[in-house]
């Protein structure tokens, strides 16, 4: 027997399955139903404009529409490539969304499981609602608050460290490429900490109380209670959030770096988006900017595919 | 392909139906308009458009229905580009701005907005073409005629219609010095700094002979904006470093080259990171407390609070006295937030422009005659259409009390005449926009009117200018201007980049985290990302003026 | 027992909250006192702890402009009507997806997943907009973004782990999905459906770039927008010397950070108020334990 005959027939197995799959959504009507306008949704506003991303591989001008416009094959990659700032805009967005991954990503998580420990219910409440708080400023704003309370001139952080470490030169953090990620990550955590850990706080608020009492009643410590029950009923959260937070791992955060950056950080702070946001809409440069777009999510997606793969294999979830 | 040739059978029977009553009972046009606009017009407070229109189609004939469309400023490129996206159906203004040269490069390019020929503009608006062919008002302009036909064309194609900032027209950049440091050392307005030399050595003493008399070494000698100064003592223009702009080509043996490579610049961010090193330099200077995102650009938050002893980010307007225009003049907007903060006694003092080894000195500015801000015209509107907009334009030049509606409202209830012709506003620019003051500013064509009266008016009797060309009669007070590129290059896209790597080099070289030996390299990166291209451009355009 | 250790850990925890909070509270404190203050106390920097010259000028230009009150109306209504559709279409979406036996079920998931990485931008949506009719309706600030596939995974991955066993004895009873879904499911999963319902309020109340882009009809302005404008107009003007020599312009200057700082609290009061009633959906045991026990 051929490695080809064997295969053969599995094949036609998965085919046979798909199609008998077809049977499936008559006998469940029901469900079928419920989930078309969906299936419409989709496909008349996701997927109708996505035609738009054509216009990567061509040389659109607005005139001429995007199926008149000339096709240029990759040029627009080419061209953005041999820019010389695009590869290090590349190089910062990866460190600085590796970064806000391995500190940002478990914040969220150690805040909720703290909060859950917390016995003082009137406590508990106070802290989750003043932890949302600075979710609901917009970076603008926060971005001329941090300008002020960072500043090496007169910054109240600035004057903090001198009287409690007694440090004599005071830190330019938004001004060195020394300490400008670090400032990123800081205020990145700072400002969605609270917001992040409410999916968890709400997984954690699904857990059967009757565990907690069963594990007490058989001698187990509070910490034991979160280690052996609290974190294994949030896994399939944490998955779920970590494969999300790795398909976004092209995002290092637009509005926070665009609005905290300046010209002595660009080493170190110039991101994808940014360098975007030069040629794009503002520039009318939107086969260029589509181009490095497309770049970015082909990137992103790949990574989510493979991180989904990966994590079913280990812990047999993931989102498909 | 038949039911395609029905198809457009019927839509041309539409189209017809549509405007056969439209000529028979002599609808107004519609003309939607979107220019710069201090804040939206409200439709039920809105007199003045109303007005426009009658005396339009009254005294001149023109039947329109004009529509002042408000787009925010800070977003307006986006907004308008995103509009213009559909091509000939778009949903952008008829009338709208093109922000800068490159914008107008862009849209000339994406073929999204009208050109016409020399022709055209004669016929339809015959006043308006002699007024600029002539060199129109006191023969200011005479100088700038051939200028303003290069500007007003892309690629041979007129397509814009650019305004006149003659020397002088425009309040530049002034320097700045706070009265209350001087005094504490003792320099008299005379014993100002008049080189480089003196200049530094002034901001030593700000920063070191503790001018605010507080015990504390928490003063700085200047930040980002003075550094202009320096960069026009050495002859060179540049907007690089706070705003991000682009350097001006400068003539050097016969040839332009960018003050963003010339040698003179390496001469001045020499002198800049060693200004820095002895701590003249805020070290925040690249974040900006000058131009402040959010609040009044003009006011550096810096010089107001006394972090700075001199600053160059106003015009002499933004610090004009009180009771220059008028009894009630309370003073400039910047010289108000001065007093607010440091009392009503405090005082300012206007500087001269330190010269440099060549006896250069000054603020170099752009260029004379400007596209930025300027008018430009949808593809999607009909050739008539484009005429009457002319039409509208040639009015404005010719009727002296149209132009007074449109761009101050009504006397006694928007503004007040003064003696000397001159007129003082009753509301704040918001209320104005809000009854329709400026919303027609686009159908001038430019920023104003192009007649005589708009220039009176704006341009030398305007109280605030002429107390400050009085001013500027002494040496070395007055900037003074480049002409050295007035069309927008071809690959002027190029720019962007080569402001990033320009800012970020000079900025590491002030600061000391790169060395002033790597120049030669940062001329070679600067040149092979773009800039030789742009420089031969330059040059090209420029012997083609000779 | 380990009574001593455990007090041990909770008083760090107990520190580490605290210190969490008062960094927060200390920020809002000191946008508090910005707000109340004219705009040369900003750039002095340091913390504020107490307003400085206060004044309520930033208020009163807030809240004195004529359209924030029609901001407002527009902002409820495109908030409650978006949440409240976009929750149910999303919950029902995800319901089904939640199910392993629905036809290429792996397939559909992939199908909504894709979308969260390749859109076709900015201006074909306008297009499509423009092309449905859409342009200037509130259609316009809720449709483009109507389901989200994050909330849409974060949602099936809830409903996978409610306990299957309920619905079979409801379909034996001869309910139907839809009824399921209804009054078993939905009353089952507050938690995950408060979460979103906060997610998606936020999001509409703060979102202004749709808006900006296809709304031209100054009458449906939302919130956002409006303070933009109060803060933008107030912030750039070109150099036009005819304009800046009119006296009334010169009455106030008013503060730009301060302003911001107003426009903060004029446009968050709002949603900071109603956060207490969503909360209490997140209290402990809603579920599961009310069933095993």
């Amino acid at each position: 027997m051929t490695g080809l005959e064997m295969r053969a027939p599995r094949r036609e197995n998965a085919f046979m399955r798909w199609l008998h799959g077809f049977v499936g959504y008559k006998k469940h009507l029901a469900l079928t139903l419920m989930f078309l306008p969906v299936i419409v949704y989709f496909f008349i506003f996701k997927y109708i404009p996505m035609g738009g991303i054509v216009i990567a591989f061509k040389n659109y001008k607005i005139r001429q529409g995007i199926f008149g416009s000339a096709w240029c094959g990759l040029d627009n990659f080419t061209k953005a490539f041999n820019t010389p700032t695009f590869a290090r805009s590349v190089r910062n967005t990866l460190v600085i969304s590796g970064l806000k991954l391995l500190f940002g990503f478990p914040a969220p998580i150690i805040l909720a499981l703290m909060l859950n420990e917390v016995t003082h219910v009137r406590f508990k409440k106070t802290v989750q609602t003043i932890t949302y708080l600075p979710h609901f400023l917009s970076w603008v704003v926060l971005a001329g608050m941090f300008q002020q309370l960072l500043s090496p001139n007169n910054g109240a952080v600035n004057a903090l460290l001198r009287q409690l470490f007694g440090m004599k030169e005071s830190i330019y953090f938004l001004g060195s490429n020394q300490y400008f990620r670090g400032t990123l990550i800081v205020t990145d955590i700072w400002k969605n900490v609270g917001w992040s850990s409410i999916l968890y706080l709400a997984t954690i608020s699904g857990i059967d109380p009757a565990l907690y009492e069963a594990a007490t009643v058989d001698g187990a410590s509070r910490w034991q209670c979160t280690r052996y029950i609290t974190i294994p009923s949030l896994v399939s959260t944490i998955v779920i959030m970590l494969i999300l937070s790795i398909g976004s791992i092209m995002d290092a955060g637009f509005d926070q770096v665009f609005n905290l950056y300046n010209s002595a950080v660009y080493q170190t702070g110039d991101i994808i988006d940014t360098y975007v946001y030069r040629y794009g809409l503002g520039d009318m440069k939107y086969s260029l900017a589509t181009a490095v777009g497309l770049f970015k999510n082909v990137i992103a997606f790949v990574l989510v595919v493979g991180t989904n793969l990966i994590t079913r294999k280990i812990s047999g979830d993931g989102i498909w | 392909m038949k039911g395609s040739r029905i198809l457009a059978l019927v839509l041309a029977l539409i189209m017809v139906m549509t405007l056969v009553p439209a000529m028979a009972e002599d609808e107004p046009v519609k003309i939607s308009v979107a220019g710069y606009m201090f804040g939206p017009i409200d439709n039920e407070k809105d007199v003045i458009t109303p007005l426009i229109e009658q005396q339009l189609k009254e005294k001149h004939g023109i039947n329109v229905d004009i529509e002042v469309v408000y787009i925010e400023q800070t977003n307006y490129a986006e907004i308008i580009n995103t509009r213009l996206a559909p091509g000939k159906n778009n949903t952008a203004p008829d009338v709208f701005l093109a922000q800068s040269a490159t914008a107008l490069n862009t849209y000339y390019d994406q073929g999204v907005i009208k050109t016409w020929d020399e022709e055209f503009f004669k016929a339809n608006a015959p006043h308006v073409y002699e007024f600029i062919m002539n060199g129109a008002a006191y023969g200011d302009l005479a100088p700038y005629v051939d200028q303003w036909k290069a500007a007003s064309m892309v690629n041979g194609e007129m397509c814009v219609i650019p305004s006149f900032k003659p020397d002088g027209s425009m309040p530049y950049k002034t320097l700045i010095y706070r009265g209350d440091w001087l005094e504490k050392l003792g320099v008299t307005e005379e014993n100002l700094p008049k080189t480089v030399d003196d200049f530094v050595a002034l901001m030593t003493r700000f920063a070191k002979e503790d001018p605010d008399n507080n015990g504390q070494d928490d003063t700085y000698g200047m930040s980002v904006t003075a550094m202009k100064a320096l960069f026009g003592a050495y002859g060179l223009g540049e907007e690089g470093l706070a705003g991000n702009g682009t350097g001006i080509f400068v003539e050097r043996d016969g040839k332009l080259v960018s003050s963003d490579v010339a040698d003179e610049a390496k001469q001045v961010i020499e002198l800049l990171a060693k200004m820095y090193a002895d701590g003249l330099i805020d070290p925040e200077f690249v974040a900006g407390k000058e131009s402040v995102a959010g609040s009044y650009w003009a006011v550096s938050q810096g010089f107001v609070n006394g972090l700075y002893g001199v600053s160059a980010n106003a015009s002499i307007d933004h610090y004009r006295l009180k009771g220059i225009t008028g009894p009630d003049d309370a003073g400039g907007r910047c010289a108000n937030e001065y007093w607010l903060v440091n009392g009503e006694d405090s005082t300012f003092v206007y500087g001269p422009w330190p010269a440099g080894p060549n006896g250069d000195y000054g603020w170099v500015t752009g260029y004379a005659v400007a596209v930025s801000e300027s008018a430009v015209y949808n593809i999607n509107m009909s050739d008539e259409k484009l005429a009457l907009i002319f039409q509208i334009m040639d009015a404005f030049a010719t009727d002296d009390e149209l132009y007074m509606t449109a761009f101050a409202g009504i006397e006694g209830e928007h503004y007040t005449k003064n003696e000397d012709g001159t007129i003082s506003r009753l509301m704040t620019n918001e209320e104005l926009n809000a009854v329709g003051v400026w919303g027609c500013r686009s159908l001038y064509g430019a920023d104003r009117a192009f007649s005589q009266l708009a220039y009176d008016m704006a341009f030398y009797k305007d109280p605030s200018i002429a107390n400050r060309l009085n001013w500027f009669k002494k040496d070395q007070y007055n900037s003074y201007l480049q002409d050295a590129v007035s069309v927008t290059l071809p690959s002027a896209d190029l720019f962007s980049e080569l402001n990033l790597l320009r800012d970020e080099t000079w900025v590491a070289m002030i600061r000391g985290d790169k060395k002033l030996d790597e120049w030669d390299d940062y001329v070679q990166a600067w040149l092979e990302a773009g800039g030789q291209t742009l420089t031969d451009e330059a040059n090209e355009w420029y012997q083609s003026q000779k | 027992m380990t009574q001593k250790k455990m007090t041990v850990g909770k008083a760090i925890i107990y520190l580490l909250l605290t210190l969490l909070s008062a960094s927060i509270v200390l920020a809002f404190w000191h946008l508090l006192n910005l707000s109340f203050s004219p705009s040369y106390i900003a750039t002095k920097g340091g913390l504020l702890l107490y307003p400085k010259d206060a004044t309520i000028d930033n208020y009163a230009r807030v809240i004195g402009n004529r359209y924030i009150w029609l901001g407002y109306k527009n902002t409820i209504i495109r908030t409650v009507v978006g949440t409240v559709l976009q929750l149910f279409f999303t919950a029902m979406g995800a319901y089904v997806l939640s199910k392993r036996f629905f036809p290429h079920r792996t397939f559909w998931t992939l199908f909504i997943v894709f979308t969260m990485f390749f859109s076709g931008g900015l201006i074909p949506t306008y297009l499509l907009v423009k092309d449905l009719g859409l342009l200037n309706t509130y259609a316009s600030m809720i449709l483009p973004g109507f389901i989200s596939a994050y909330n849409m995974v974060i949602m099936r991955n809830y409903f996978q782990s409610l306990p299957e066993e309920i619905e079979e004895s409801c379909l034996i009873d001869g309910a139907g999905r839809f009824r399921i879904f209804l009054q078993i499911v939905l009353p089952l999963s507050k938690p995950i459906l408060a979460t979103v319902a906060l997610w998606l309020v936020v999001g509409h109340w703060n979102s202004w770039f749709d808006v900006l882009i296809y709304i031209a009809d100054d009458t449906k302005f939302t919130l956002q927008i409006v303070l933009r404008r109060i803060i933008i107009t107030g912030s750039k003007e070109i150099l036009d010397t005819s304009a800046a020599a009119n006296a009334a312009e010169m009455e106030t200057v008013v503060s730009s950070e301060g302003l911001k700082a107003a426009c903060i609290f004029v446009t968050t009061l709002p949603i900071l108020c109603a956060y207490p009633f969503v909360q209490k959906f997140f209290v402990k045991g809603i579920m599961i334990g009310s069933l095993k026990g």
